[in-house]
């Protein structure tokens, strides 16, 4: 196809499409915010929120975020309290964190002092150890920004989601930070041991799963990656096959592997793979998981 | 004037029509050609050339809908001018940089999709974005449609710029999909 055969086609959408994107729209101007904060302040302040109506609010966050029922599988009575952290430039909301047993999910929002959210992408957050030392993105793990497009959701304020892993984390006080705004630190809470489902065929190879993602660790990198970092290129079928013989097969929201290295930065000869679930999942009844044709049974 | 009353000149042969639409339609035209062309002068000959183009087109033509006809007719002759103009040397600015996104969608180009009607495309294109949410559905008309740039958009909308262009990839990257699905591409 060719582009201009592209531009040709969308210059020929329905007439009423033309129109109503053309429409002088009403800008929300006020956007959902936490009612906790009143003044600015130099220094960043931390508030909890009160619990009432909590389990509503984060079942709603998480069907927005996952886009699906899924939250309805979370206890709701586990999830801490929104914590808000202000400074004079920015309000950002810790929404409500999970733990899946391999990560910690964070769902964060953020405002600026006109209540419009600032522009994440310029936000990369930093995760600072207990020593000082600092890791992009999280410890080993990984952040990105979520968008809310539809009518509705577009009335809240953005959200960042980090995934802080806790495979590489060795230390326990640390927190995570943005740039920019040193003073706000979220604190990385501690593993909370929530069950995480393996499986193995025997040899060294073995699959975790948990209601975020699936995680491959093995000598080789795993098919469909290219060695020895990066992001799949030709992804093997992933299925999970459930006590009752019925199979899902799942579809990842993003993928990447890393080589995995000692304390002296030396190759281990393992490889961990991730594969984050599109939806949050169930996976009390999954028994073995199928990966392009070779089945594991739960350990 | 309403739409059915220029028309109804325009049936008539009236010259009138096109005054009666340079009134309600120049300002309308006017920012499409702009946002396209980026040249107040190139802007202002082919909205005189739409007009032209629209009076030409009514008789046989008789639109329910003005202000997409001639939108249509105006955006039209824009590309049509930018093409001759970059087939050269492509340039830079907020158009060409909306058509290099907007080529992530389409592939190498060797495919047999060389051969699909941009009519049939535009059916495909037409169901695909009456399937996806209001704002993102016109987002990405704004922006591949009017070729508004980003800042123009998030000021339209009331949205960060980062947010308006998390939304144009998303909505680019279903489209992809869309036509990969259906081997379009």
């Amino acid at each position: 196809m060719k582009l201009d055969t592209l531009t040709d086609a969308i210059g020929m959408i329905d007439d009423d499409l033309i129109v109503n994107a053309a429409k002088p729209r009403k800008i929300r101007q006020k956007r959902h915010r936490l009612p906790v904060i009143a003044a600015a302040a130099a220094a960043a302040v931390c508030l909890t929120v009160g619990a009432s109506a909590l389990a509503a609010r984060n079942t709603h966050l998480l069907d927005s975020f996952f886009g699906n029922e899924g939250a309805d599988q979370v206890s709701m009575a586990e999830l801490p309290a929104p914590v808000v952290y202000e400074t004079g430039d920015v309000t950002l909301t810790v929404e409500t964190e999970i733990d899946d047993g391999m990560n910690r999910l964070y769902l964060i929002s953020a405002a600026d002092r006109n209540g419009n959210p600032p522009d994440f992408m310029d936000m990369m957050s930093k995760t600072v150890h207990a020593d000082g030392s600092l890791t992009q993105f999280g410890t080993g793990g990984f952040g990105f920004g979520y968008h809310p497009a539809d009518e509705e959701t577009a009335a809240r304020p953005e959200y960042l989601a980090y995934f802080v892993e806790y495979a590489d984390r060795e230390d326990s006080d640390c927190y995570l930070t943005f740039r920019g705004f040193p003073d706000i630190r979220i604190p990385i809470q501690p593993e909370q041991n929530t069950p995480v489902a393996e499986f193995s065929d025997g040899s060294d190879t073995v699959y975790r799963l948990s209601c975020f993602e699936l995680v491959y660790t093995g000598t080789e990198a795993p098919a469909g990656f290219q060695e020895p970092v990066g992001e799949p290129v030709n992804e093997p079928e992933r299925w999970l096959i459930y006590a009752d013989g019925t199979k899902k097969q799942l579809d990842n929201q993003s993928a990447g592997i890393t080589e995995l290295r000692d304390e002296n930065g030396n190759p281990t000869g393992q490889y961990r793979a991730y594969y984050s679930h599109k939806e949050y999942l169930d996976i009390s009844d999954v028994t073995a998981v199928e990966i392009g044709g070779t089945v594991y049974p739960r350990k | 004037m309403e739409d059915s009353q220029i028309v109804a000149l325009y049936l008539e042969r009236n010259e009138q029509a096109v005054q009666e639409t340079a009134a309600k339609y120049g300002g309308y035209c006017m920012r499409i050609a702009r946002s396209i062309l980026r040249s107040e002068e190139d802007a202002a000959e082919i909205v005189n050339e739409a007009y032209l183009s629209v009076w030409q087109s009514i008789p046989p033509n008789q639109p329910e809908t003005l202000t997409a006809f001639i939108g249509r007719i105006t955006r039209t002759l824009c590309l049509k001018r930018l093409r001759t103009a970059y087939a050269a040397k492509r340039g830079s600015g907020e158009t060409t940089a909306a058509l290099d996104e907007l080529a992530e969608c389409v592939g190498s180009g060797q495919n047999v999709e060389q051969e699909i009607e941009a009519k049939e495309l535009a059916l495909r294109i037409n169901c695909f974005l009456q399937g996806i949410p209001e704002t993102e559905r016109s987002i990405f008309v704004c922006r591949y449609w009017y070729f508004n740039s980003i800042s123009e958009i998030a000021s339209q909308f009331g949205f960060s710029q980062s947010k308006v262009k998390s939304i144009l990839f998303r909505t680019r990257k279903k489209l992809c999909d869309m036509l990969r699905e259906e081997d379009l591409i």
